[in-house]
């Protein structure tokens, strides 16, 4: 053992001694490498800080980049150039000039104000001097010396040169100015300097942050090497040393005294600026880039520190080597009693786990039998629930399936669409509502519901969708309309359910009828009560008008008459003669405008024809054509087929007359004109939608214009008498209503349709009839001398006109007897008896017994005696039962005492 | 009913209509009457940058900051030269060299007339000014092409303004009736020169020269400033044609107090620089031209 031990111990010793003469090695390595990598760290430090430099030159090289580009957009700018242009043209400052030179002022102030480096700004002062060095514009205008045109001449540079260092040293004002020369028509023409702050330029681009005793100087050539003030005093050294020589790219070390006399170590490099001729010149103490120890200081610290550790080490591991083999028999011999006692506690353990197991498996074996007894009769409890719970189930579903069924035949038969809306789709509809929007279900499922919705509603329903769905009130039932997949618009009554669960989720439910025919019959309703209105109004309005213009027709009878008498008693010479005359025109004019009142109210005298309406337009297309002059192009569309009508032919000509001057009055500037004939039938719809149309067989007359139509809010009116949208004077505001009166008095019906800036159509409907058209030539009837001995019976109840009346036919020399009524005339006929009366003149409407009574009484007993009436108007029944229909004659009133003569006669004569 | 309501229509209209006149025939509404209606009528015709047309202009914001001094609210009302005077005051008037005949009454559709109306003594007669709020002058400027040079200036406005004037001889010369442009007003008739009155803007007088419609017109400065900015190179100032002149606001006689308050608020307003900074927007070269009217300031 011990010869053991011995061995081990040489061996140890000559181990030992190997391994450290290896360490001594590796250690005088390591200390050799370590003095190269110092080396070349502070070959990196001064890489670098070239590096830097160099970015600090390139940031200065792109500034004055940039500033080349201000300069050249300032040569190249507008105000320049016009200023020139304007001084070409012999301008004077004074009147006209200066105002292109304050345009240029506004421009470098601009340019003054945008270029910025942080907040301050990159000029100072920008200035443009014409050839000759005279100052034009300056930023900075400052009496003296600063305006000498010596202090601008020499910034002038003709042949280009674009860059010029100046340096006041005097003021020690650093300027660096950056010019360009202006060239106006390729012939120099002035220069523009601007004087960019060498501060701001250094502050942003130069200098250095943080702790550093490292001084950057702009070296501006010419021995002038800027750093601002403050920096200077900051500088570690107390006057900035010669870098003049520094070469690029060479590191120079030089020995500076510092501000307290001690002079130290200085490295220096210098770097160009690219494209412009400054540099940068950096200069820093040698120990803030290389540190304070020189490369060998840690080689050797290195190797002292690992040669006293392998020492110590060696004497720790002789003693460490004892200890462990003392502590490994310690540890053997403490473990192998740990095993034992662990394996006695091992088995103890396990036979108290069997005890344990056993005793738990009899437990078990117990509990088991009282469980098994307890389920056989739980299982037999719950074999006869589910008995019943199945036949309960069966029933129920017999009793769902009914309802459901119920349900559904309800649904697919109800005439009211059923929907239900999730998320904007259609999720079920019924066959009604397929039926509504032209689909089949499957079609319409899955849609999106707006697709459904007539455009002009989509807005109102897409809303309440919405508005419903996020749980906001919105009434349930509301009209809209739905479009019909051929595109046709049904107006539907949507009744809204709320919201439902469907499927899981919220959907809105809810049923729509379909209204569309019950809206068009209550529109036909209210259309046909609003012209059933307009009839009474119209109607209503006549009968006034008829009423007025009877006591008018009676009045201007007298004034007519009596004037006749005046102007047949007085010279023409008389002064009074002329004023006569002008009564009687003013009579004439009102007694066209009542006749055009008793047009309208249906009370003038209707003498109707059987007439050709082709032939009949034909025939007034001369007429018409000069109506409307040449600037309107007249477009007759003539029906081939006869258009029979019976009408007034007077009346009818009176009729297109005024719609084609009313026609042309819309059209001033000109436009067509189409009066167009047809035949047409007018249905039983037509019926139901025009009051007073009554089915049948019609001819149309249509007359249309391409004019300014007429307003909506004036449709109501047009018919109405005295209504004019003319100006005053050039419409009596009664054209329209006296086609509306003779229309209606010829049994027909007329319809306007009108859309402003579109134009009017006026349709008139005259019942079609069937007959040989009638001759519509007028024979001339010669005037005779009355027969003195023939009489006349005047009989007439308003006083003034039979005085009137009596005297014209006196002054003819007939024989005249007046009666006041009917009842006096019969009792002056029967005392006048057996002298014949030749004539009786009766008015038509009288208290009593009218005029027609009167006549059949007294023509029964004398058939030769003849009849003429005189009325303002003829009420229907008389003009229908008695006067027109017996082919009575008949003379409208007011007449003058020619047509009362004439007319006379004419009846004596047996002409009429 | 109706027909006696269409005879009587005329009648109420023309009685109406003699109301009416009548009312704006009586007198320019004054500074009580103004914040009575609570609405303050500013007249004015769209010209250079003093009405520009476009809603804006320096007389258009002054007269706002006016009516916001009153505490009434503004109105402009659009008018033309032609009727500019008659429509402040409420009368029909032909000028007369420096006198005027009136020949009518007017309905007066405005309180305040300002568009750079130029002091001219004609309208003196007639209408009141305010304290002169924009300096001017009327010069003569012809196309560029023109034979005509532009004159060098002798220092003396009297001895320019003869220069130019004796090269007008045989030259078409536009200017504008009852303005301050009017050749009537300087005697341009006795220079040989022939006369053109020009009816339409005053804006269009420098397109006129250069589409050719005569050779030369008579535009004031603040126009020729905004003509030679905007169409430089093609019209060239010859010189003046004026002296100095004043611009200012309207008012008609029977508004004496309408006028000393307008006085007093541009005093103010020119005291706390609003108005300089209302000029310095709309006319920035003016400064240059006439420093001494506004050192005034």
């Amino acid at each position: 053992m011990q010869l053991f031990r011995n061995l081990l111990k040489g061996k140890w010793n000559l181990a030992t001694m190997g391994v450290s003469v290896v360490l001594v090695g590796f250690i005088a390595f390591l200390v050799g490498k370590n003095y190269l990598s110092q080396l070349e760290l502070q070959e990196f430090a001064l890489e670098q800080l070239r590096q830097d430099l160099e970015k600090r030159a390139t940031a200065l090289s792109y500034f004055y980049f940039e500033r080349r580009n201000d300069l050249k957009n300032l040569a190249e700018s507008r105000e320049i150039s016009i200023f020139f242009e304007n001084k070409a043209l012999g301008m004077s400052m004074e009147y006209g000039l200066r105002a292109s030179l304050l345009t240029i002022s506004e421009t470098f102030n601009r340019l003054l104000k945008e270029r910025k480096l942080g907040k301050d700004r990159i000029y100072t002062r920008i200035i443009f001097v014409d050839s000759n060095g005279e100052l034009l514009v300056d930023t900075q205008p400052i009496s003296g010396k600063q305006n000498d045109k010596q202090e601008w001449k020499k910034f002038l540079s003709p042949e280009g040169s674009q860059i010029i260092i100046v340096h006041e040293s005097n003021r020690n004002l650093w300027k660096v100015a950056v010019s360009i020369p202006y060239f106006f028509k390729n012939k120099y023409a002035g220069q523009i300097i601007t004087l960019v702050s060498p501060k701001t330029v250094y502050r942003h681009l130069i200098e250095t942050e943080g702790f550093t005793r490292r001084v950057i100087l702009l070296d501006c050539g010419k021995g002038y090497l800027y750093v601002p003030e403050d920096l200077k005093l900051k500088a570690p050294f107390s006057k900035i040393p010669d870098l003049s020589n520094i070469e690029t790219g060479k590191t120079y070390r030089l020995k500076v005294p510092l501000k307290n006399g001690v002079k130290v170590d200085m490295v220096a490099i210098r770097v160009p600026i690219k494209d412009i001729p400054f540099s940068l010149v950096c200069v820093l103490p040698t120990s803030e880039v290389f540190g304070q120890t020189l490369p060998w200081h840690i080689p050797l610290a290195m190797g002292v520190v690992s040669l006293a550790i392998l020492s110590g080490m060696a004497i720790i591991l002789r003693t460490n080597t004892r200890n462990l083999i003392l502590h490994t028999r310690l540890e053997e011999s403490s473990k192998r009693e740990r095993e034992i006692e662990e394996k006695n506690l091992q088995l103890q353990k396990e036979i108290t786990e069997r005890k344990r197991v056993e005793e738990e498996l009899r437990r078990i074996h117990d509990e088991l039998e009282i469980r098994v007894q307890e389920r056989t009769r739980e299982l037999v409890q719950t074999n006869e629930v589910l008995q019943l719970e199945i036949t309960e189930r069966s029933r129920v579903e017999e009793a769902l399936k009914q309802s459901e069924e119920k349900y559904r035949m309800l649904i697919e038969n109800i005439q009211d669409g059923v929907f239900v809306i999730q998320d904007a789709k259609m999720q079920f509809v019924n066959e009604a509502f397929a039926r509504m929007v032209g689909y089949t279900v499957e079609e319409v499922i899955g849609m999106d519901f707006r697709q459904l919705v007539a455009p002009e509603d989509l807005e109102m329903v897409s809303s309440r969708y919405v508005r419903r769905q996020a749980g906001e009130y919105v009434p349930n039932e509301y009209e809209f309309r739905m479009l019909h997949k051929d595109s046709i618009t049904r107006v539907i009554v949507n009744m809204n359910l709320g919201l439902i669960n469907y499927h899981g989720r919220i959907a809105s439910m809810g049923t729509v009828k379909d209204i569309t025919e019950r809206k068009r019959a209550e529109e036909e309703r209210s259309s046909l009560q609003e012209q059933l209105r307009q009839s009474q109004k119209m109607e209503a309005i006549g009968q006034l008008a008829s009423g007025v213009a009877h006591d008018f027709n009676n009045l201007l009878t007298i004034i007519t008459g009596y004037t006749d008498l005046l102007l047949s008693s007085i010279d023409p010479d008389n002064p009074l003669y002329p004023d006569t005359i002008e009564i009687k025109n003013a009579a004439k004019k009102a007694e066209s405008l009542t006749r055009q009142l008793l047009a309208f109210s249906r009370r003038q005298v209707f003498q109707p024809k059987i007439l050709d309406l082709n032939s009949f337009v034909s025939n007034m297309n001369k007429i018409l054509q000069r109506l409307i002059g040449e600037h309107i192009e007249l477009i007759p569309v003539l029906s081939k087929d006869p258009n029979k009508i019976k009408v007034d032919p007077g009346q009818i000509e009176q009729v297109i007359v005024n719609l084609v001057v009313n026609a042309r009055d819309a059209m001033p500037s000109g436009g067509k004109l189409t009066i167009e004939t047809a035949n047409v039938v007018l249905d039983e719809n037509y019926s139901h939608t025009h009051f007073d149309v009554k089915p049948g067989d019609y001819v149309m007359l249509s007359i249309r214009d391409s004019g300014v139509g007429i307003p909506p809010e004036n449709m109501e009116h047009i018919f109405e008498p005295f209504f004019t949208t003319k100006e005053k004077g050039k419409g009596t505001g009664l054209g329209l209503s006296t086609v509306y009166g003779i229309v209606k008095q010829s049994g027909g019906g007329i319809w306007v349709e009108s859309q402003p800036d579109q134009g009017t159509t006026f349709k008139i409907y005259f019942p079609r009839i069937e007959g040989e058209v009638e001759s519509m030539k007028l024979e001339a009837t010669p005037y005779k001398s009355p027969k003195i001995s023939e009489t006349i019976l005047v009989v007439e109840d308003e006083e003034v006109v039979r005085k009137v009346t009596v005297a014209i036919l006196k002054k003819e020399g007939y024989h005249v007897l007046e009666a006041k009524s009917g009842e006096e005339a019969l009792r002056l006929f029967q005392n006048q008896n057996p002298h014949p009366i030749h004539l009786l003149l009766t008015d038509v409407v009288m208290p009593g017994m009218s005029g027609p009574e009167l006549a059949i009484s007294l023509t029964s007993a004398h058939p030769e005696m003849k009849v003429l009436y005189i009325s303002g108007y003829i009420d229907h029944a008389l003009l229908n039962n008695e006067i027109l229909k017996n082919g009575r004659p008949y003379l409208q009133k007011p007449f003058t005492s020619d047509n009362l003569v004439h007319k006379v006669r004419e009846v004596l004569d047996g002409h009429s | 009913m109706k027909k006696r309501l269409i005879h009587l229509t005329p009648w109420i209209f023309t009685i109406a209509m003699l109301v009416i006149i009548s009312n704006g025939l009586a007198s320019g509404a004054d500074l009580p009457e103004i914040k009575g209606k609570g609405i303050l009528r500013h007249l004015g015709v769209p010209y250079a940058n003093f009405v520009t047309g476009s809603g804006d202009g320096l007389d258009i914001e002054l007269v706002k900051l006016f009516a916001q001094h009153l505490g009434v609210k503004y109105e402009y009302v659009e008018t033309s030269w032609k009727n500019l005077i008659g429509d402040i005051s409420g009368k029909k008037v032909k000028p007369k060299g420096e006198d005027i005949e009136i020949l009518g009454d007017t309905p007066i559709r405005g309180d305040i007339a300002a568009n750079g109306i130029t002091v001219l003594p004609w309208r003196e007669k007639i209408v009141n000014y305010s304290i002169p709020t924009f300096p001017t002058q009327v010069w003569l400027v012809v196309r560029a092409d023109s034979s005509v040079k532009p004159i060098k200036p002798s220092g003396n406005i009297e001895k320019d303004v003869a220069k130019v004037k004796d090269l007008l001889k045989g030259h078409t010369v536009l200017g504008v009736a009852n303005t301050c442009l009017d050749p009537s007003l300087y005697n341009l008739e006795k220079t040989g020169a022939k006369i053109k009155l020009f009816d339409r803007n005053l804006n269009e007088l420098a397109p006129a020269i250069i589409k050719g419609e005569a050779e030369m017109t008579l535009l004031d400065v603040a126009d020729a400033l905004i003509a030679l900015e905007k169409w430089p190179g093609k019209i060239k100032v010859v010189g003046p044609i004026s002296p100095l002149q004043d611009m200012g606001c309207a008012f008609a006689k029977t508004s004496p107090q309408l006028r000393d308050a307008f006085n007093r608020f541009f005093k103010q307003s020119m005291k706390d620089g609003t108005y300089l900074r209302l000029v310095k927007k709309y006319y920035p070269l003016v400064f240059d031209y006439y420093p001494e009217f506004f050192k005034k300031m």
